[in-house]
């Protein structure tokens, strides 16, 4: 059992992990922007809409 | 709530907000107003820039004014974060901000009709507007010529300056036009959206604490369905207001066939009088490049074999192009652990970090090079303007299946990711066809599953040339990527048809000139997918890994071990003992919590030709997609049957054998496995944030449940149609 040590940062370091992915998914259902509003993707989908769909005039 | 209070009655500054068109030349025209003399922050809350500056005009140039740079819009239906900033500003409803106490509308003279559909919005608001014509050299050059007294009479005496930002002509003028507006009262314009309109806004008007609001804001209650105006106007009303809007709604569809028709018939109609009365050109529209250029690549034969042509190229080149990085990659990998091999003592933790951090989520930074083809591919061809033309294209397939060209844009944003896909859906107003466009989102081939199928197409699917472009390898991934347009059309045609009976919109969109991309663009977008694909990597998917390892290595079997170390100290040549040490591996995994679930599901699987480590390598990725790659160069690198010298993961899957059963010592990967597992990941909703984004978006847990039924129970329908075909023709 010399490695008795090893057992204890690997608990560790699952516990963190199942915390982490718990908050980071519970964290990620309550906001309010709908999960990834800061990646920059939803203005890139809006910028490639162009006039968001609303524009109605055609060249 | 605030009622709208102009700065100057509040600080004695004049705030000036400078508004416009995304492109229009607005940031340029700032820059040469305020020169350095700019701060840049947030506006509060949000991620939305906010520049301001200030400047002098006036007889003496003594009176200061702030000049405010508004995000970049093309109409004040708010729903985008910049939309609803952009009216939020011009109303003055941000809370710390002031009130503009006038306008600039800056107004791009090369695309005068759709800029006054912007402004004539802006002038409902009541502040003073100046309207700054920008880019009429342009304008000129393309035989453009506007008559701007003329304009200024149309717009009700609207002030009109024509300017040139970017050479900085016109606008001293503008700036003494600011100096002289400043000092007039704002009137506002009221443009007629027909008498169920007003009778409506009079409604809502008179209910309990909804006195207070301008025309024009409740103009964006009515029109922006869910949209931020609605939501503010809800929270601050009784039920009554509610049933009101509802009820006023339904009378003004029914009136004009729909609620954008009411508000767009009539800006349109007006901005088209406008245009046709004050500009005159003699250019030739079919004479300009891209016209030329569109005659082409949106022919009705020609453009949709260029589309896919185009496809199948850049898929293929994803292939060819990024080998050599990731073989550069996997090598320093390699290295890594095999340096934490040779200088940490053999144990769990070493096994962790080698086999489970290294061997897992090094798998899925291996496939940095193909993100990075991939997204300069999908800038390369925005930025260009070809995207608006694919746009176009696919209009044709949807209109068959009774989705418009509205559904396509959420669709093309889900081919990065789902989430901004679904939020995109936003913009449909017929919620029926809103909610078919968010049902079907989630089936296009976003970035996460771009590792699964390269990594089954590198090592199970033939590097063959067809008329020495195509590839057999590019050809699959194109293949896959057409399934999902494919299975979302036709599961689109089932749900307009049996369930939603949605009415079909009409699609309109700007098609941009043609254009070279920048440099600078193409690499932002690039690293920011690629930070994206890193973060995700080194956090959600580094945590999955660790409590998959975990799950992998423990228990570990005293007996199994005190086994296979007697008869690993008797071996007689390296070989056999190195092939003991493998054998007592995969008999330590099999003997795992990992491995004893993924027993008890495989049989449920194994018509799809997949054992149990695919099994639970698939089940392990439906929070993210990514994690099959992870877990499988987890489960491969501590279960491995292959020598040291085949160290990459493709190798390791390639040489994988049935451990058990009838098929025990067969060759577990094989094409039609590896189609299956690509189709399977096709058609499967393996996503949390998707479905908490479907959830939020529809308000109910039906949709979101109703999305992952459906999908995976597709998903395993064709992945074991796929390999039952597969297996009998191709093996």
């Amino acid at each position: 059992m010399a490695l008795w040590w090893q057992y204890i940062v690997i608990g560790l370091l699952v516990a963190g992990a199942v915390s982490f992915l718990a908050v980071h998914f519970v964290r990620k259902a309550r906001r309010k922007s709908g999960g990834c509003a800061g990646c920059g993707l939803m203005k890139a989908a809006e910028k490639r809409g162009g006039p968001s769909n609303r524009f109605p005039i055609s060249r | 709530m605030r009622s709208r209070t102009p700065a100057r009655e509040t600080t004695g500054t004049r705030i000036i907000a400078i508004c416009g068109n995304p492109n229009c030349g607005k940031t340029t025209i700032f820059n040469a107003i305020t020169g350095l003399n700019q701060q840049v922050g947030n506006y509060p809350g949000v991620t939305v820039e906010r520049v301001s500056g200030q400047f002098s005009a006036g007889d003496d140039s003594s009176r200061r004014f702030t000049l405010v740079d508004i995000p970049g819009t093309y109409s004040l239906s708010a729903f985008s974060p910049d939309e609803y900033i952009a009216c939020a500003a011009l109303n003055g409803k941000i809370p710390g901000e002031p009130a503009p106490d006038i306008a600039v509308c800056v107004i791009d003279a090369t695309n005068l009709e759709r800029s006054l559909y912007f402004l004539l919005q802006v002038r409902e608001i009541g502040i003073p507007v100046i309207a700054a014509v920008n880019m009429t050299d342009i304008a000129a050059r393309q035989g453009l010529s506007i008559d701007y007294e003329k304009l200024s009479r149309e717009l009700g005496g609207l002030p009109v300056v024509p300017v040139v930002g970017s050479r900085g002509v016109g606008i001293d003028t503008l700036k003494e036009t600011i100096a002289r507006v400043a000092e007039t009262p704002g009137r506002p314009d009221r443009l007629p959206y027909g008498e169920e309109t007003e009778r409506l806004i009079d409604q809502l008007r008179a209910t309990p604490g909804n006195g207070h609001r301008t025309r024009a804001e409740y103009l964006r209650v009515i029109f922006d369905v869910d949209g931020p105006a609605e939501e503010e106007f809800r929270r601050h009303s009784a039920d009554e207001a509610d049933t009101v809007l509802s009820q006023g709604r339904k009378q003004i569809r029914d009136a004009h066939g729909g609620l954008a028709a009411a508000e767009t018939s009539v800006l349109t109609a007006r901005a088209e009088k406008i245009y046709s009365r004050v500009a005159s050109s003699d250019r030739d529209e079919s004479k300009t490049p891209s016209e030329r250029i569109d005659r082409v690549l949106l022919h009705r034969v020609a453009g949709p074999v260029i589309l896919v042509a185009i496809m199948v190229l850049v898929f293929q080149s994803i292939f060819s192009w990024a080998e050599p990085f990731m073989d550069l990659i996997d090598g320093a990998f390699g290295s890594l652990a095999a340096f934490v091999e040779a200088n940490m003592t053999a144990g769990p933790l070493q096994s962790l970090i080698t086999d489970g951090i290294i061997g897992g989520v090094g798998s899925v930074l291996i496939f940095i090079p193909q993100i990075v083809i991939l997204f300069l591919f999908i800038a390369l061809l925005e930025d260009s303007g070809y995207m608006a033309r694919a746009a176009f294209l696919v209009d044709r397939m949807f209109r068959w299946c009774g989705l418009s060209g509205k559904s396509f844009i959420p669709m093309l944003s889900s081919f990065a990711c789902a989430v901004p896909g679904i939020l995109a859906t936003r913009t449909i107003e017929d919620r029926k066809l809103r909610f078919i466009t968010i049902m079907v989102a989630p089936l296009m081939t976003c970035s996460a599953r771009l590792p699964v199928y390269a990594i089954m197409i590198a090592a199970f699917i033939p590097y063959q040339t067809f008329f020495g472009v195509f590839n057999l390898q590019g050809m699959v991934l194109t293949m896959l990527y057409l399934l999902g347009i494919v299975v979302a059309v036709l599961v689109s045609f089932l749900l307009q048809r049996l369930i939603f009976k949605a009415e079909r919109g009409t699609f309109f969109m700007e098609m941009p000139s043609y254009k070279l991309p920048t440099a600078r663009s193409i690499a932002i977008r690039v690293f920011n997918r690629v930070k994206a694909f890193v973060v995700r990597a080194g956090t959600v998917i580094l945590a999955i890994t660790i409590i998959i390892w975990a799950l992998s290595y423990f228990p570990r079997s005293s007996e199994i071990s005190v086994t296979y170390d007697q008869r690993i100290e008797a071996a007689q040549t390296v070989e056999e003992e190195q092939a003991l040490v493998h054998e007592k591996a995969g008999a330590q995994l099999r003997h795992s919590y990992f491995a004893r679930v993924g027993h008890a599901l495989q049989p449920v699987f194994e018509p799809l030709g997949w054992d149990w480590r695919i099994t639970m390598a698939t089940l392990a990725a439906f929070p993210a997609r990514e994690v099959i790659i992870a877990t499988i160069g987890t489960i491969f690198n501590l279960g491995s049957e292959v020598d040291e010298e085949s160290s990459s993961l493709i190798d390791k899957m390639r040489l994988a054998t049935w451990e058990q059963g009838s098929r025990m010592g067969e060759k577990l990967f094989t094409p039609a496995v590896a189609l299956s597992i690509m189709v399977f990941f096709a058609l499967c909703c393996q996503c949390g944030a998707t479905l908490v984004t479907i959830r939020k978006e529809t308000q109910s847990w039906l949709y979101p449940v109703a999305v992952f039924g459906y999908m995976t129970t597709l998903a395993y329908l064709m992945s074991l149609g796929t390999y039952q075909l597969f297996s009998r023709v191709w093996y």
